[in-house]
């Protein structure tokens, strides 16, 4: 019995999208109408949703075709309907004296940035706009694009988007609307595959980055739920230092957004998680039964070994490698983040003596500055390099003389190799820095 | 673009001797092409594809196999949505495939294929065919579809031919 090829079913718009579509409100919202048309046909959506807000990927220089995409929307005078705001692109614009991968690409990926902040969008050029003081409320509709964004914006936050990327998301943007399908549809929000984790103990920060890498082996493009966390609590956007005394394990604390965030960025990397839920801790998901039939969805038991065997997966440097810099924030860091490594280095009470990049977003940098003195004073000091704009994993150049690369973060361990060819040795944030305060082995 | 259709875009199929065979597609990205059929397993285009047109993930079965003017036939790309990016590059610097036959509706290729069509009019044919089509086409020497007047999500047919080499001119 052969299932035939469907047609996809008729794609119904209102007055106002006919008319974006038809060219009475000018070229440029037609040409943006002509990507989210198409592709909701591909989907097979039969409307398209209004959105709230879109996280822009584009800006990120993938060749010359990138810029005269977007060119041709600044010359229809193109203007974002709907707030928006920027992903990191190839440039530090604060610090251009960074180099990108090659002179060519520090002139063609400014020009891009340049060209995308004349759309009218807010120029964040940051992979956590989630950090931003505004961010949608839950259950909202809004089309983002950057894969760890993508899933925090559904999983904690609680909003809703597909997964966008390259040039549907400007066109979102500029037409205000996106296909109605996908992870828009509360149907497509069901747990696909239900992952125990309580054999595992919480013991360290960075337990959550390792369980988001497998959690995104384990449910590929699917929809994981963790359950298991030993008394989750609810999540806390409380973004004070959070974990006490240095050396304290999780335990029985609640996740933070920054565990989340680590979590979802990694779920992202290694499968292509973009939404996931932890029973008790996720605004979708209070108990199991409220994502899935328990009954019926594919259990995988998660335990030590399985945590220990993702964190030699992402370590490709040998035990006696002598680390020659260390890499934090990816995704960009929250204020919480670069207060506890101040806090941090402060209780060494020693500079490091390995250097020490911290990515983060132009809006926390400056709330660091301007908030607390202290902290920042003491970054300063102690020589740590702030990134803002982009991402050391994307300033190849940076790393001319390093071959060993240690990071706290799964998504940077994951892409490091391929785009610097560095080798990574995963560890804990505090494991980091006492790496960079003792220096080499 | 302004909606005009180009039809010298895309190759012209001369057939000599060997079978013809006609499938039904969803019809994913208007366009006209063919090509020698290369029929691969799910490849990521950001990091997987370099911008010459050939398979560089090591991990991959194909690698070292060239894309430009092959009828790629693969269920769905994966990984970064970058890809479209990197797809888009490759159709407007004349590196790209003739035509994509997949299984599940890619919404990654799609975009980079709307996005080259709008910057340099160039159309490449994607296409959807059912799993086991995928397979039967990908087994296939030679694929073409014309279905430039299709509007997305139609129906049009994937012509496939087996037939000595050098009988197709494109």
């Amino acid at each position: 019995m052969r299932l035939p090829m469907e047609p996809s079913p008729p794609l119904r718009l209102t007055a106002e999208q006919e008319a974006q579509l038809s060219g009475d409100c000018g070229e440029a919202q037609a040409m943006a109408m002509r990507m989210v048309t198409g592709v909701a046909r591909v989907k097979g959506a039969t409307r398209l949703v209004a959105v709230e807000s879109v996280h822009i990927d584009s800006c990120l220089f993938h060749g010359r075709s990138g810029i005269d995409f977007v060119q041709r929307l600044v010359d229809a005078g193109a203007q974002c309907r709907v707030p928006t705001t920027t992903n990191v692109g190839s440039v530090n614009l604060r610090h251009p004296e960074l180099p990108a991968r090659s002179p060519e690409e520090t002139r063609d990926g400014t020009e891009l940035m340049r060209l995308y902040g004349r759309l009218g969008v807010a120029q964040t050029w940051t992979c956590a706009p989630y950090q931003l003081p505004e961010r949608p409320r839950f259950g909202t509709q809004i089309a983002w694009a950057e894969s760890n964004a993508v899933v925090f914006a559904n999983s904690v936050l609680g909003a809703r988007t597909d997964r966008y990327g390259d040039f549907l998301d400007v066109c979102a943007a500029i037409s205000g609307c996106a296909p109605y399908a996908g992870l828009h549809r509360d149907e497509n929000r069901r747990a696909t595959h239900i992952i125990d984790v309580s054999a595992v103990p919480l013991a360290g920060e960075h337990v959550y980055p390792l369980l988001g890498y497998l959690a995104g082996q384990i449910a590929g493009t699917g929809v994981p739920v963790v359950t298991g966390l030993e008394d989750p609590g609810s999540v806390t956007g409380d973004q004070d230092l959070g974990r006490g005394t240095a050396g304290s394990g999780v335990g029985a604390m609640r996740p933070t957004e920054d565990d989340l965030k680590a979590f979802g960025a990694a779920a992202a990397s290694s499968g292509g998680v973009a939404l996931f839920h932890i029973e008790g801790v996720t605004p979708e998901c209070a108990e199991l039964e409220a994502v899935c039939d328990p009954e019926r969805t594919p259990v995988t038991v998660v335990g030590p070994a399985d945590v220990a065997r993702a964190q030699d997966e992402l370590t490709h440097a040998e035990a006696d490698a002598i680390v020659d810099a260390v890499c934090l924030g990816t995704p960009h860091a929250s204020l919480a983040q670069l207060r506890r490594i101040a806090a941090l280095l402060r209780s060494h009470g020693r500079e490091p003596r390995l250097p020490v990049w911290v990515n983060t977003g132009r809006f926390t940098a400056d709330a660091l500055a301007a908030d607390h003195p202290d902290d920042h004073a003491t970054l300063r000091d102690a020589g740590v390099r702030i990134v803002t704009d982009t991402c050391t994993y994307l300033l190849p150049r940076l790393h001319d003389d390093w071959s060993v690369v240690m990071t706290d973060s799964a998504k940077w361990a994951h892409y490091g190799p391929g785009n610097l060819g560095v080798r990574v040795v995963f560890a804990s944030l505090e494991q980091c820095l006492e790496q960079a305060v003792s220096g080499g082995r | 673009m302004d909606g005009e259709v180009d039809d010298d875009v895309g190759g012209e199929l001369r057939p000599v001797g060997g079978s013809t065979a006609a499938l039904t597609a969803r019809v994913l990205h208007p366009g006209k092409g063919a090509g020698r059929t290369l029929s691969i397993p799910p490849v990521s285009f950001w990091g997987g594809i370099d911008g010459e047109g050939r398979i560089v993930d090591v991990h991959h079965p194909a690698c070292g196999e060239s894309i430009v003017g092959r009828a790629l036939v693969l269920s769905t790309s994966k990984g970064s949505s970058s890809g479209s990016s990197v797809l888009a590059e490759l159709i407007v610097n004349g590196r790209g495939p003739a035509l994509l036959v997949v299984s599940e509706p890619d919404a990654v290729l799609v975009s980079g294929c709307l996005a080259a069509a709008e910057i340099s009019g160039i159309r490449l044919p994607v296409v959807q065919v059912t799993a086991e089509d995928l397979e039967r086409g990908g087994g296939s020497d030679l694929l073409a579809v014309d279905c430039v007047r299709t509007e997305i999500g139609a129906l049009g047919e994937l012509h496939e031919m087996s037939s000595p080499h050098e009988s197709i001119v494109c």
